[in-house]
């Protein structure tokens, strides 16, 4: 499998909503879709 | 954000709270899927990700292979080896293989065999830490470590760390530039005039701006090394105010080894026990005691050589009397022949070192009321203790769970009475028994592993 590059530039977002969506996803959702969405969606809106 | 970076940026925030890769590579797809992607990365990270590439592989070597099965490959004019390879052939269909064609099938079998043992290896692997990373530890792992770190599902990001991280990361970046300058003026060696110029600036840039706005700064800094630096002692891991209250135990009540078992560490287990009272089930924390030598490595100051030491000189208040005249006035005879009267002083002038344990653990004592005392006013040390006081609770299983499978019968609403910690070797616990894991930055860390104390404790 190959292994995925990292953008070393970036740092953590500051955004409360955001960490809590990816917590969420992290505590027993793991394959939820909709939480990876939700995030992105988030950081987007964040511009 | 831009969106192409928005992908790598939640991979990279997964990855912090212990996602795996195959679990960001699955992160990635999704995200690809949904047009957040970045065309970097675009074509490696979606090359030959399907299901069939990770499940493939295990093959059934062990199945046998019928008779009449048999002789259709064996006389098929094709190169049916392969196939025959990945069948276990009984003694009377081998035998009716040719010398060469033995060798053959016993060579590509031996190959399938090493390939097989490397995929469910590799499996074993992956399987091991997904359930590692949903809190799930094999038995012997669970007994050997009992708490070390929480699982890493459970990791997760807080005000406190983006804060502490913040602050680590501006004083890191005033160390790092003044590595790079150092590195700098050795690769370009400076010449000698150049150098004794510089030396002479900035050292007046340390007198004239740096003391006066610095010199509380760096006060401080004192401070917060020595109320942080416990924190990353493995060896001897509790906060600078918590050794305070071990030297209070050990100077004033209980001595090393006394100290060390009322100032127990929490092993982070808990078990349940039946209360006397119907409906009651006790929840027991499990606590080790701590080695007397590290609480008295710990909480023992080694005086300075300068102060080690007590200067004796003669009082000067010898008084003789001669008892034949009662004469006061003596000479003395000194080697050069200056002889001169006595002055009352004897000669006596030494400076004795300090070298005993009272006295010391007197010093010791009286350092750690004044020190503590500081600290219990200090921010930052009230800080730390805040964060070292969290605890991560997993439960094992409920009261009545665990009711059911010990004795077989229902108990509806059980009652859960908290008691105090009590020492319980690992061998006397019943695996049964485990009612939760408690996860926090100290508990269950100890030089000793928890059945060597119990030994020395025992022989104590």
């Amino acid at each position: 499998m190959s292994q995925i590059q990292e953008d070393n530039n970036l740092t953590d977002i500051n955004d409360s909503e955001y960490n809590k969506i990816l917590d969420d996803a992290t505590k027993g959702q793991r394959t939820s879709k909709d939480k990876i969405i939700e995030a992105a969606k988030r950081l987007e809106s964040l511009g | 954000m831009d969106k192409t970076k928005i992908s790598s940026q939640i991979r990279r925030d997964l990855k912090l709270r212990g996602w795996e890769d195959d679990e960001l590579v699955y992160v990635s797809r999704i995200l690809g899927e949904e047009g957040y992607t970045d065309p970097r990365f675009a074509r490696k990270r979606l090359q030959d990700v399907t299901l069939e590439s990770l499940t493939s592989g295990v093959k059934d070597l062990l199945k046998p292979l019928d008779d009449k099965r048999f002789n259709e490959l064996h006389d098929s004019t094709n190169d049916t080896m392969p196939i025959l390879a990945e069948h276990d052939l009984n003694y009377d269909q081998i035998t009716k293989l040719s010398q060469a064609e033995r060798q053959q099938y016993r060579d590509i079998r031996a190959k399938l065999f090493s390939e097989q043992k490397a995929t469910i290896s590799h499996g074993q692997t992956n399987f091991e830490d997904k359930m590692e990373t949903l809190g799930l530890k094999s038995d012997e792992v669970s007994n050997k470590k009992s708490t070390i770190i929480p699982p890493k599902g459970l990791w997760g990001v807080s005000d406190t760390y983006y804060y502490i991280k913040g602050v680590a990361e501006r004083f890191d970046t005033i160390g790092k530039y003044l590595q790079d300058v150092a590195k700098q003026v050795y690769v370009f060696k400076l010449s000698k005039e150049i150098d004794e110029n510089a030396l002479k600036l900035l050292n007046s840039y340390h007198d004239k701006r740096m003391l006066p706005l610095w010199e509380v700064a760096l006060t401080g800094s004192e401070e917060i090394i020595n109320i942080l630096e416990n924190i990353q002692d493995e060896k001897n891991r509790d906060t600078a105010l918590g050794w305070m209250k071990k030297g209070y135990d050990k100077h004033w009540n209980y001595g090393n080894h006394g100290a060390g078992e009322v100032d127990y560490i929490q092993t982070g287990e808990y078990i349940f026990r039946l209360g006397k009272d119907k409906n009651i089930i006790l929840r027991v924390p499990i606590k080790r005691e701590f080695t007397r030598e590290q609480v008295g490595d710990k909480t023992t100051v080694r005086l300075l050589d300068k102060g080690n030491q007590i200067h004796i000189h003669c009082p000067g208040h010898t008084d003789l009397t001669c008892l034949s005249c009662g004469g006061k006035y003596f000479l003395v005879n000194t080697p050069d022949g200056n002889n001169k009267r006595w002055d009352g002083y004897c000669g006596l002038d030494f400076n004795k070192p300090i070298v005993g344990d009272e006295e010391r653990d007197l010093f010791a004592g009286e350092l750690f009321y004044k020190a503590s005392n500081i600290l219990l006013e200090n921010d930052l040390s009230k800080a730390v203790e805040e964060i070292c006081d969290n605890v991560i609770f997993v439960e094992h299983k409920s009261a009545s769970d665990w009711y059911k499978e010990k004795y077989k019968q229902d108990l509806i609403t059980p009652i859960i009475h908290e008691e105090k910690p009590e020492k319980i070797k690992t061998q006397n616990i019943d695996l049964q028994d485990r009612s939760m894991i408690g996860y926090n930055i100290f508990w269950g860390r100890s030089h000793r592993t928890a059945d060597k104390s119990e030994h020395f404790s025992n022989e104590a």
